[in-house]
């Protein structure tokens, strides 16, 4: 099976979730929360999939995964016009519908916290 | 009572960290790297081999081959007579920065001028991964469609080259050049666009007077 690109952030984001559990010396953890912009363009349900599959068998078994997204911000190269699209296939400016822009935020792409006992 | 810890870690940093190592090597062997990606059929390997064709009486040349499975691309890209190693990455779609700091243990980096790797054909996941590279050239052919850029805006947001390929089948596709210019630099005011073809080798001249240019500046 071919793997959707979220399989390896998600491995990504579970090495990360466990160092630091092992770090402060977590029997579980109980929430891990990421920030995912929205020009990423990865999908919160393959991430808990592969979340799911992945964390089993570990601390991070049965946490609660908390998804975060945060919007793209759009500097207009045309008008200037700062502007939030839906996503990132819809980068026209909604003042003068010139493409695209310098992207001010929407690619970030983190583990923000984790809560463990 | 649960207890909150701060993490604040990129979840690419681990490639990132990898794919520095890379670089570094690279730039104390003064090799220079260009990563090819593209979809499938886009013509990345008739367009690598016809390169390096031309290319590799003045360079040392080595080839990274990225696939999902089979060696048939880096047979091709063998027979060249270049250096080539195969880098089956078992499912996944796209090529990181451990693959290639793997796959350099098999080739002669002491003596190369020039490495290319020919990523996975895919539009979406290569183009988060840094590998360590100079250069990221992406390839869009005329029968793929002029929309690919605003379906795979990230890809070409974080090109530095942008090529047209099999331009020869320009006049059988309904495929408007200046729309995709006009899209691709709103998302990428830097990025150099050329139009070639493998087969007529339109364009071939300045891409290879370009691509020698960057190379250049790097091994000066």
């Amino acid at each position: 099976m071919v793997e959707l690109h979220e399989g390896p952030v998600t491995e990504s984001i579970l090495k990360i979730v466990l160092e630091y559990a092992e770090k402060h010396n977590a029997r579980t953890v109980n929430k891990v929360s990421v920030v995912i912009g929205k020009m990423t363009g990865y999908e919160e349900s393959p991430i808990r999939f592969y979340w799911e599959a992945l964390s089993s068998g570990t601390v991070a078994e049965g946490a609660e995964l908390e998804v975060i997204y945060t919007p793209i911000s759009v500097k207009c190269q045309s008008c200037g016009e700062v502007y939030e699209p839906e996503d990132q296939y819809s980068l026209f400016c909604p003042n003068c519908g010139f493409y695209g822009g310098e992207i001010k935020s929407g690619k970030e792409l983190f583990v923000d916290s984790i809560e463990i006992d | 009572m649960s207890e909150r810890v701060e993490v604040h870690q990129n979840i690419l940093d681990k490639n990132e960290r990898i794919a520095e190592e890379n670089r570094s090597l690279f730039e104390k062997k003064g090799i220079f790297v260009f990563n090819v990606m593209s979809s499938p059929g886009a013509g990345k390997t008739t367009f690598l081999v016809e390169t390096i064709k031309r290319l590799k009486d003045k360079y040392r040349i080595g080839v990274i081959e990225g696939d999902v499975s089979s060696k048939v691309d880096a047979e091709r890209i063998a027979s060249t007579g270049v250096p080539v190693v195969q880098v089956n990455t078992g499912g996944a779609c796209h090529l990181d920065a451990s693959m290639i700091q793997k796959a350099l243990t098999h080739l002669p980096i002491d003596n190369l001028d020039v490495l290319i790797i020919e990523n996975v054909g895919n539009l979406v996941c290569p183009a988060e991964w840094r590998l360590g590279e100079n250069l990221k050239v992406v390839l869009l052919s005329i029968p793929e469609g002029d929309d690919k850029p605003i379906k795979y805006p990230l890809m070409f947001s974080s090109a530095d080259i942008l090529l047209l390929t099999k331009i020869d089948l320009f006049s059988y596709f309904n495929f408007n050049i200046d729309q995709v210019e006009k899209i691709v630099r709103g998302l990428n005011s830097n990025i150099k666009i050329m139009k070639i073809s493998s087969i007529t080798f339109e364009g071939f001249d300045e891409w290879l007077n370009e691509i020698e240019r960057r190379i250049e500046e790097v091994r000066k």
